[in-house]
């Protein structure tokens, strides 16, 4: 018997990808964000929500899903490109997918992209998908302990946004906890209060997403 | 639940390593499993079982070890903290112990295939 040494990290192959997509991101001048959420936090309600704010921006979308096409169909609506991936039996998008979606765009006519994850507050935590901009939303009617007990995808964004804050009193949660709780946990996060419904919050989300693209835009020259 | 994903991309790693070195069967698997990932070690450990069934790995036992944490302050200074006092809640607001500085984890999201056992 004999000892063969290995030394290979499992997630080479999708850091390695992901640092591709963000050269190539970058490289077109496209800020890419990855929208990640549990089901119902209001994912695919946000793009359609952002894409009325901001005006003037040439914004597109990937829709992760499960085995369905519902939220890709949805976005389509919007008159955008959109690309539906579905991921079979996978929880969460990869950066492989979303290379291989990148094919159907034409990203040089682009300023936005929204690369919608599957509904899951877990397992994407392990796959960088080579975006500029992680964010994670997360709605009041989850439970407002929701943001302390899944720490890691707070810490691994860029923003959090807490949303359906229209409907706290109702479903017992405080909106507030959750922004301090997130807060502890990534005290360098971008926090959002909103309500898609009420049109609360959002213009201040998409105010900060148009100026990272305008930074972007600046950056490349 | 990804295991099965990892589990994959690990059975396909150790199965390439054996027949590179000539191996008939692969007895052990050593992995080394970052506390920040999001791994479940037992659900791996069942994914593996499964995958392995039929290949030259069946059977081999599966050692998974949990690395600690590495938080390195703004002054660089270096703070190792062992899996079982980790608080995923509070880990950005450990103090540095030499300096009070924030700091911040590096790396402890990895899932590296260590080393395998092969006759």
């Amino acid at each position: 018997m004999h000892v063969i040494g290995v030394g290979r990290d499992v997630f080479e192959i999708n850091k390695k990808i992901a640092e591709r997509n963000r050269r190539t991101f970058d490289e077109s001048g496209v800020l890419a964000i990855n929208f990640m959420g549990a089901v119902g936090s209001g994912k695919t309600a946000m793009i359609e929500a952002l894409h009325k704010k901001l005006k003037g921006c040439r914004i597109a979308a990937i829709a992760g899903d499960i085995v369905s096409d519902l939220d890709a169909n949805r976005l389509k609506k919007l008159g955008i490109p959109v690309v539906g991936v579905n991921t079979g039996k996978e929880c969460h998008l990869d950066a492989h997918l979303v290379e291989h979606a990148l094919d159907d765009f034409n990203l040089k006519d682009l300023d936005i992209l929204f690369i919608e994850n599957v509904g899951n507050l877990i397992c994407p935590v392990d796959f960088d998908l080579g975006t500029q901009l992680n964010v994670t939303i997360v709605s009041v009617s989850e439970g407002d302990d929701t943001v302390e007990k899944h720490p890691m995808i707070f810490a691994s964004s860029d923003a959090a946004v807490i949303n359906k804050i229209d409907i706290a009193e109702a479903v017992d949660a405080d909106a507030d906890k959750m922004r301090k709780d997130a807060l502890h946990i990534n005290p360098g996060l971008k926090v959002f209060l909103t309500s898609i419904r009420k049109d609360n919050g959002i213009d201040d989300f998409a105010d900060w997403i148009r100026n990272k693209k305008d930074e972007g835009k600046r950056r490349k020259g | 639940m990804h295991e099965f994903f990892v589990a994959s991309g690990i059975m396909e790693t150790v199965l390439e390593e054996a027949k590179k070195h000539g191996a008939g069967k692969v007895s052990k698997i050593v992995l080394e499993i970052g506390p920040l990932s999001m791994i479940s070690v037992e659900q791996l450990e069942f994914a593996l079982d499964i995958l392995s069934e039929g290949t030259i790995a069946c059977g081999a036992a599966i050692e998974c070890r949990i690395t600690p944490v590495t938080l390195k302050c703004e002054n660089n200074h270096v703070n190792v903290v062992a899996p079982a006092k980790l608080d995923f809640f509070s880990l950005t607001r450990i103090p540095c112990p030499a300096c009070g500085a924030k700091t911040r984890p590096v790396g402890g999201r990895d899932c590296m295939i260590k080393e395998i056992s092969a006759e």
